[in-house]
């Protein structure tokens, strides 16, 4: 049985629907058909599925019953003591691992199966790490995902500081912009950043507080 | 900004990061609360729903998309529809739809730490919704956070099927032309 291709007028009334998921088999097929060899309209409909779960922004706030806090935390594997400890060496497997997970995932389309054309997955490439360091102490770790955007990864144990630190890179013509500002607990903690420059091109990146230079790492030599 | 963005505490649950998720979760508990609240009724089941949102959330941090929309409604995303097989699953007390709206669209103040969300469009989404005609914000309201179908909405609100999806679908229109091409897309 063949189905006369509809286009984008004809379907233009039930792509609510088909965002909201409710449409029905017999039009559903007919709708996507034609929807999805239409860049047009599949932008419609991830529009109209915005705008649909954008409503959920203005949920109301409810103040969960006590003890709520410490049983997600606990269903999460977050227990009190464990929370605090996180050994720099299992960290930057994690990181590493997660790394790959990530660019997997931004690389793809979500979204009622829909997949808008272009837009494969970032490239694998080498990862590149390096350690932090001052006066020649290793203070942490800095790790660079490529893909588009680069992702940078920076974890801290004896930074000697509590309160926030900003991240720094430096680009191969001499370049520099700030990357993104972390909270540093007792020397301590890690964070993701989105990188505002090709990973390939970071050749260092530093910790600052105050303007003064925490720490510094070498990447890409 | 004193605060990690929302966008910046997902990065870190991906890889991980336990303080960035125990930030998270006392950003999000009262919003993910709230709107579990609002849709299952009874406290009891919005808890359990609240806490298996936020576990998921822990646990799939690496699929948020950052370009595919904001970490509030991601988080509320699956949160809502948790909720939604939570009410499937048991008859739900009465649906009431006029609760999410008055206490959720019209003035609802936010903690400031709830208010790190650099792009919460809160406000102008409850302008675009008060602007809807009442009956099509009901039938809204109704198909997008309780996942009621226009068939459900028809039987609910006692009008034609017709009808049902006629308010729907204009509802859904203007509010997607009322937030334009803000909606963030890649
Ligand atoms: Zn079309």
């Amino acid at each position: 049985m063949s189905v006369r291709p509809a286009d984008c007028a004809t379907v233009a009334d039930e792509l609510p629907e088909l965002a909201l998921g409710t449409l029905s088999g017999a039009r559903r097929a007919v709708v996507l058909s034609h929807v999805q060899g239409c860049a047009r309209c599949i932008d419609e409909v991830d529009r109209l599925a915005s705008a649909a779960d954008a409503i959920l922004a203005v949920a109301p706030d409810a103040e969960p019953p006590a003890g709520f806090e410490t049983v997600v935390l606990e269903r999460m594997g977050l227990s009190g003591r464990r929370r605090l400890r996180v050994a720099p060496r299992r960290r930057i497997t994690r990181i590493a691992l997660a790394a790959g997970a990530l660019a997997g995932a931004l690389g793809t389309g979500l979204g009622l199966g829909l997949s808008s054309a272009g837009g494969g997955g970032p490239a694998a490439v080498a990862p590149i790490a390096a350690d932090l360091t001052a006066h020649h102490a290793i203070l942490g770790e800095v790790y660079l995902a490529a893909g588009s955007p680069g992702w940078l990864f920076m974890s801290v144990d004896h930074l000697g500081v509590t309160g926030l630190v900003t991240c720094k890179v430096r680009t191969v013509g001499g370049a520099t912009s700030t990357v993104g500002t972390f909270w540093v607990e007792g020397g301590a903690g890690s964070w993701a950043y989105q990188l505002p420059v090709p990973a390939g091109q970071v050749r260092a990146a530093w910790v600052l507080s105050g303007g003064a230079v925490l720490a510094s790492a070498q990447l890409n030599r | 900004m004193s605060e990690p963005s929302d966008e910046a505490l997902l990065a870190g649950m991906a890889i991980g990061d336990e303080r960035a998720a125990v930030v998270f979760v006392r950003r999000y508990q009262r919003r993910v609360y709230g709107l579990a609240r609002s849709i299952v009724g009874d406290p009891r089941s919005a808890e359990d729903v609240a806490q298996d949102a936020l576990v998921r959330v822990w646990r799939h941090a690496q699929v948020f998309d950052p370009r595919r929309g904001s970490a509030a409604v991601w988080v509320l995303a699956i949160t809502r529809n948790l909720a939604i097989d939570a009410i499937r699953v048991r008859r739900p007390t009465p649906l009431d739809p006029a609760q999410f709206l008055t206490l959720g669209s019209l003035s609802e103040e936010r903690l400031p730490e709830e208010a790190a969300d650099a792009s919460d469009r809160a406000p102008q989404i409850r302008e675009a919704l008060r602007a809807l005609p009442v009956e099509q914000r009901r039938a809204l309201v109704l198909a997008t956070v309780y996942g009621l179908t226009a068939s459900d909405v028809s039987e609910r609100e006692g009008i034609p099927l017709g009808t049902a999806k006629t308010r729907i679908r204009a509802g859904l229109q203007k509010l997607r032309r009322a937030l334009g091409a803000e909606v963030p897309l890649a």
